[in-house]
């Protein structure tokens, strides 16, 4: 069974980090990536394709995180795979011993390093949480036909609580959870109050009763990083203390540090929140420091205590 | 440079005339003159048929506060930009113009047309 | 309407460069409506081309699409080493059906089926997916006009009414959310639209449809 699931069960407040493949065939940058974070998390999503960006498959580079040592979440967008060869892929990774996985919708491809190509669009990620639970759980592809051999697979998405329409968001999360969703990584939370609200409608519907929220968290380098995110990536809202303390910081490394885990440990104090899903872009050896200020480490089956 | 004039009978026919008899050199240098009642009335097929035969080519008029049609000089001046743009992005290399005057106000032609 | 509008002009002389003698042929229906490549058009275009030193001339017909009316220029047309349609890519090619023999070269970049939100702009609104679905969404096209055709939208790139692809594009989901909320009817966005059936749409093949009553 998948070790994420497990935890989650369990009632462990989970740890998960995020690994940027290479822009190239460099799996040592994976290896060396997996060996910065390894015994801080209990498991680590790979991006596919993020950014609209080509870098190394993410099916690719979960065989060689699981060769590493860690438990891999495969990450799936929509844009550039149609639902025969998303069925495929989620087949090959089963077959391979993958067990987590993360549908998402994917970014544009005029935001990437490739504009000019078409995007495939097949379906959307409420529909592949959808054909991905059909396989598992009813053994048949979209299309009704039989699928040959057991599927063992824990799905999860992602949920944007601070995109617009902002009061739609949380029926967003319901429709996903309806589909199949059975975790949910979210965008990286600077604004807690607006991440408590949405938190409060989640718990409103008893969303979170049915599926394990991981709240995202991204640790701040420094002020351009800052100014970067706010100005570039669609959905992030950044509230102006975060800034000015990045502005005023005498170490921005440090500050932003701080500020990721003072988020931390007030997320763990909101109902509903199982875990943190630590997205250190570039930054992957940050990580270990951040699960050791937070109280969060070891991790369980790490030596030692449960990690709570 | 060859020029091409188009006036309002208002207006520019007269001011071309006014200045004509103030400057009667730049007779040599005009190679058509066509008398229309408003610049409105001119559009941009028209302007482009009557750049076959200049280099130059100005559509003279009343100011747009005072044209008796309203309408006619800011047309002609819209109407003149996009000719003007369409010539650039062909590359043909030819002007043409707006330019407000009548026999009271010669300034700007006589600075057009005489060299 | 179909909505196109004229190829760059370095674009259009560079593909008429081998020709001397070139018609221009203008269409009458949506290309007219959308100002790219009507009667006006044709003849402005003429004007250009004699300027650049073509033997152009201008001519335009109801619809270039429909064979009746090209017919009637089948004595014109080869008297020309060239044809510059400013139809949209219908016409263009219908006229190259018709007049096989003679080099057919587009004036127009066809775009989108759309509509005029004012004038001098015009906005996509359908892409002929085959399956019409717009009745669940408000009267909102998510497939023409959500840029990764969500039917379980809206993505996490929507902000402020804008989608992430443009900042002046709106997000077809803000709007379709705004739309049920007016109608009273949001608890309909969460009912889970299954996959389309993409069959109809031009991912399924060349489309054709053969009325069999009104056939002759």
């Amino acid at each position: 069974m998948s070790v994420l699931r497990e935890l989650l069960e369990r009632g462990v407040f989970v740890v998960t980090a995020e690994v940027g493949p290479p822009k190239g065939v460099d799996r040592e940058s994976i290896v060396k990536k997996c060996a910065q974070i390894r015994g801080f998390v209990d498991a680590v999503n790979i991006t596919d394709n993020q950014t609209a960006i080509v870098r190394l498959s993410s099916f690719a580079s979960c065989l060689i995180v699981r060769e590493a040592g860690l438990e891999p979440v495969m990450q799936l967008t929509c844009r550039d795979r149609n639902r025969i060869a998303l069925q495929s892929d989620f087949l090959g990774a089963c077959a391979l011993g993958i067990e987590n996985f993360l549908c998402l919708t994917g970014d544009h491809q005029s935001l990437g390093n490739h504009p000019e190509a078409r995007s495939v669009f097949d379906i959307d990620s409420v529909q592949l949480l959808g054909i991905f639970r059909k396989i598992r759980d009813e053994g048949v592809f979209a299309n009704g036909e039989k699928v040959k051999g057991e599927v063992r697979a824990f799905l999860g998405a992602g949920e944007n609580p601070f995109a617009d329409p902002l009061e739609f968001r949380v029926f967003r999360l319901a429709k996903k959870v309806e589909a199949g969703a059975q975790f949910i990584q979210t965008q990286a939370v600077f604004d807690l109050e607006l991440f408590s609200r949405w938190m409060e409608e989640v718990r409103r519907l008893r969303l979170h009763e049915k599926v394990h929220i991981l709240a995202g968290i991204i640790p701040l380098k420094s002020l351009q990083a800052l100014r970067y995110m706010k100005d570039e990536v669609p959905g992030m809202v950044i509230p102006a203390w975060v800034e000015e303390r990045m502005r005023n910081a005498r170490d921005p490394k440090e500050e932003g540090v701080r500020i990721a885990v003072e988020t931390i440990a007030a997320l763990r104090g909101i109902e509903g929140v199982r875990g943190v899903h630590i997205m250190a872009v570039a930054w992957e050896s940050i990580v270990p420091e951040i699960v050791r200020a937070s109280g969060l480490f070891p991790r369980p089956g790490q030596g030692g205590g449960e990690g709570v | 440079m060859s020029l091409g004039i188009i006036g309002c009978e208002r207006s520019g026919f007269p001011a071309l005339c006014a200045l004509g008899k103030e400057a009667p050199e730049i007779w040599d240098r005009i190679v058509a003159v066509f008398p229309v009642p408003c610049l409105g009335g001119v559009d941009e097929e028209t302007i482009l048929g009557i750049l076959l035969r200049c280099d130059t080519l100005l559509l003279v008029g009343c100011p747009p506060a005072s044209c008796r049609n309203e309408w006619g000089s800011v047309l002609a001046e819209k109407r003149v930009a996009r000719v003007s743009r369409l010539l650039e992005e062909a590359e043909i290399p030819k002007r043409v113009l707006c330019v407000f005057a009548n026999p009271n106000r010669l300034g700007e032609l006589k600075a057009r047309v005489v060299v | 309407m179909i909505v196109g509008e004229r190829k760059p002009l370095r674009e259009i002389l560079e593909s008429l460069s081998p020709y001397r003698e070139v018609l221009v042929l203008g269409c009458g229906a949506c290309v007219t409506v959308c100002l790219a490549g009507g009667e006006k058009e044709a003849r402005e275009m003429v004007a250009l081309l004699r300027l650049k030193g073509f033997a152009a001339e201008a001519a335009s017909v109801e619809r270039q699409c429909e064979r009746e009316f090209l017919m009637p220029l089948r004595e014109k047309v080869p008297a020309f080493q060239a044809v510059l349609s400013l139809a949209c890519g219908v016409g263009v090619q219908t006229l190259s059906e018709v007049f096989p023999g003679i080099p057919v070269l587009p004036g127009l970049n066809t775009s989108f089926m759309g509509a005029p939100l004012a004038q001098g702009v015009w906005e996509e609104r359908c892409i002929g997916c085959g399956e019409c679905i717009v009745h669940r969404f408000g009267g909102i096209c998510p497939v023409a006009r959500c840029a990764k055709n969500l039917l379980n939208g809206p993505c996490g790139g929507s902000k402020d009414g804008r989608c992430e692809v443009r900042p002046d594009r709106d997000c077809a989901w803000q709007l379709i959310y705004d739309r049920m909320k007016a109608l009273g009817r949001l608890e309909e966005l969460l009912v889970v639209q299954p996959p389309k059936n993409w069959g109809p749409s031009r991912f399924g093949a060349q489309r054709k449809i053969v009325r069999e009553d009104v056939r002759r």
